[in-house]
């Protein structure tokens, strides 16, 4: 059976286990070659492994305990974030950190010690989470924490689902007064102006800020920045969700250089109409293509990539500037062109990919070798610039920009379940 | 609403349970073969639907003096609505190579259905009221070489049904059979398009419960395709292989 990642990559597991109850899982289950697996949003091949077995978690999808006084929710690994947001929203708690979608399972976001546009606030998904619970090939069933087996915690948390089988979760929600978010929509003319913006949020304090910018036009490196506070009004009845869909996925991508023009223009031209200050849902604040199922279908067939590089702040504006002006040489540019700025905060994992910088995430059709060599050029300024790409995005940087990237992989070596692999790890790790 | 579901921890049945919860307030009995497994899924409920209340039973599928014990147990107070859902999907090649697995199979999927829903019926003609919910399938609509054993259980719980139906017929009982198309499972959702999932299989079953259909195909769609295939004539039919 072939799977594919959120991008489109392929894989061909050697067969699939879908288990109902944590209860009933063992080692024995853990034996041979394995990878668990969520709900396969993570764009290249963290989440794919050809020849192995994968353990599915999406049917472990039960809360196991709620402490309404603390806000501490025990769960299992295959809950997805968007229950948690609806179910606890309304007893006026939130998750403390959240990914672009809510469509990931708490296991997933624990593997990829997932971020969001709150990382200068409140850091990495990690950073929340309190234990967990890792069942090993050996037998072994550990309580991980900061105080117990540290060292496996620290490694499980981003270790890409490579030290084990997360059976159980404890994470720490943050209490909220209500559903919404006062946002904040500001145009900018320059990256320059970004800085500033960026600058200016972290200093204010404002919880979350995420900015989208035109990297296609001849006005690129203009932009917009959203920022955003939970607001104080209260729950209120909820709207039901768009019910849009990309039904089917078309023979070619529907991303060109024409639709890329007429989409950053034409966004552009309605932020500016946007701008000011509003009151929004954190449906729409957070995770605004999650009301439409299957997008990712709009690039036909062959897929895209998401390149997400960070680099750290003291070369953060000419590097983001000079992979601009390549991506606007090469013609390619991006729908979705997303710039943020992370704080400096201790990384939750051994392996986490959030730290001190500017990060830069570009959505390219797959176009096949041209887009590789556009790739290449940014990996340079990327790597020239001390900084590397994030593993839950990427589909094909080398063995050595990964292993510089993330130097704690010789540590991560020494707590990996020797039975766990991906196809990323055969291709940068193993 | 009082809730009484049978085999609460089969994936139906706990959507159906989550699309009563999410309207509202109910108090739920969950029946299951497993008190952890119903633990489980009863804490996960308690955690998502605060305003409605869960108890669990269990209920051994193979006693006659459990079911009569749990019957009476679950109908001290009244029954607004009791839905059967156990079942196993049957293999029908080891079905037909081994006669012991053949009799546990026909055991759970047929003869334990039928035998808590005439237990229940009792129950439900002494309180005066109530609709009684049993999941069949489409399978049970002619029997084909793939899959007969099951089939041939969940005809015997449309049989039953019937039966009942036509008992109650003057009476405020209502009984609807229940058959569901292949529902996918989280797994399978991106692969096989042509499965519903679950949640849109609980969907419809809710709202035919709630209009007291007689016959609850889920997706509806199912109601077209099994009258063509129990149409097509033999000659034609026995050339098949789905």
């Amino acid at each position: 059976m072939t799977t594919k990642s959120f991008g489109g990559i392929r894989a061909e597991p050697k067969f699939t286990q879908s288990p109902f109850w944590v209860s009933e899982i063992s080692s024995s289950d853990l034996q041979g070659s394995y990878l668990v697996t969520g709900n396969n949003r993570s764009y290249g091949d963290v989440a794919l492994v050809s020849g192995a077995k994968v353990i599915s978690t999406l049917s472990l999808n039960r809360m196991i305990d709620w402490n309404p006084q603390t806000g501490v929710l025990v769960c299992e690994p295959g809950v997805l974030l968007s229950d948690i947001q609806t179910t606890f929203v309304r007893q006026g708690w939130m998750l403390p950190v959240t990914p672009g979608t809510s469509l990931v399972t708490v296991g997933g976001a624990v593997a990829n010690d997932v971020h969001g546009k709150d990382h200068h606030f409140s850091g990495t998904f990690g950073e929340h989470v309190l234990s967990l619970e890792l069942l090993r090939s050996n037998g072994e069933t550990l309580t991980c924490s900061k105080t117990s087996n540290a060292e496996l915690f620290r490694a499980t948390i981003g270790g890409l689902g490579l030290t084990g089988f997360i059976t159980k979760i404890a994470i720490q929600l943050r209490s909220v007064k209500g559903p919404y978010f006062d946002a904040e929509v500001i145009p900018y003319g320059s990256l320059a102006e970004f800085f500033e913006l960026s600058e200016e949020t972290e200093t204010q304090n404002w919880q979350a800020s995420v900015s989208w910018f035109d990297c296609s036009t001849s006005k690129a490196g203009r932009g917009s920045f959203t920022r955003g506070n939970p607001s104080d009004t209260p729950f209120k009845s909820e709207k039901a969700g768009s019910g849009l869909s990309i039904p089917i996925t078309p023979p070619f991508s529907l991303v060109n250089r024409l639709s890329l023009n007429v989409f950053n223009t034409a966004y552009y031209q309605l932020q500016k109409m946007a701008a000011g200050k509003s009151e929004v849902h954190y449906r729409d604040f957070y995770y605004p293509l999650d009301g439409i199922a299957n997008w990712n279908r709009i690039y036909g067939p062959k897929g895209f990539y998401q390149y997400q590089s960070v680099v750290p702040m003291t070369h953060a504006e000419e590097a983001t500037s000079e992979m601009l002006n390549v991506i606007r040489r090469s013609g390619q540019g991006s729908f979705l062109a997303v710039l943020k700025t992370f704080a400096d905060r201790a990384p939750a994992g051994l392996l986490s990919f959030a730290r001190h910088g500017v990060t830069l995430a570009l959505d390219f059709p797959n176009r096949g070798a041209s887009t590789e060599k556009l790739f290449q050029s940014l990996d340079q300024i990327v790597a020239e610039a001390g900084g590397t790409l994030n593993p839950s995005k990427d589909a094909r940087m080398s063995r050595e920009m990964f292993q510089k990237g993330f130097p704690g992989i010789a540590e991560f070596s020494k707590y990996r379940d020797p039975n766990c692999v991906s196809d990323f790890s055969k291709r940068v790790i193993d | 609403m009082r809730i009484v579901i049978v085999s609460a921890t089969s994936l139906i049945a706990q959507n159906v349970a989550k699309v009563y919860a999410e309207k509202g307030g109910h108090e739920f009995v969950l029946v299951g073969r497993s008190l952890s497994k119903l633990g489980a899924v009863a804490n996960d409920f308690r955690i998502r639907f605060p305003t409605s209340v869960f108890e669990t039973v269990e209920l051994d599928f193979e006693s006659t003096d459990s079911i009569r014990a749990v019957s009476a147990k679950v109908f001290t107070s009244k029954v607004d609505l009791a839905l059967i859902a156990q079942g196993s999907l049957t293999n029908q090649p080891k079905a037909s190579a081994d006669l012991d697995y053949l009799q546990q199979q026909l055991q759970l999927n047929a003869v334990s259905v039928a035998l808590v829903a005439e237990e229940f019926a009792d129950h439900l003609e002494t309180q005066g009221g109530g609709t009684l919910g049993v999941i069949g399938s489409v399978a049970g609509d002619r029997g084909r070489a793939y899959n007969y054993s099951y089939g041939a259980s969940k005809a015997l719980i449309e049989i039953y049904c019937q039966g009942l139906q036509q008992r109650f017929a003057k009476s405020a009982v209502t009984v609807s059979l229940i058959k569901p198309g292949p529902t996918a499972t989280p797994m399978t959702v991106d692969h096989d398009a042509r499965k519903a999932t679950p949640e849109s299989v609980a969907k419809t079953i809710v709202s035919g419960l709630e209009s007291g259909r007689r016959v609850i195909y889920a997706p509806s769609l199912w109601r077209v395709i099994m009258f063509v295939v129990r149409n097509i004539p033999y000659a034609i039919f026995k050339h098949l292989s789905f």
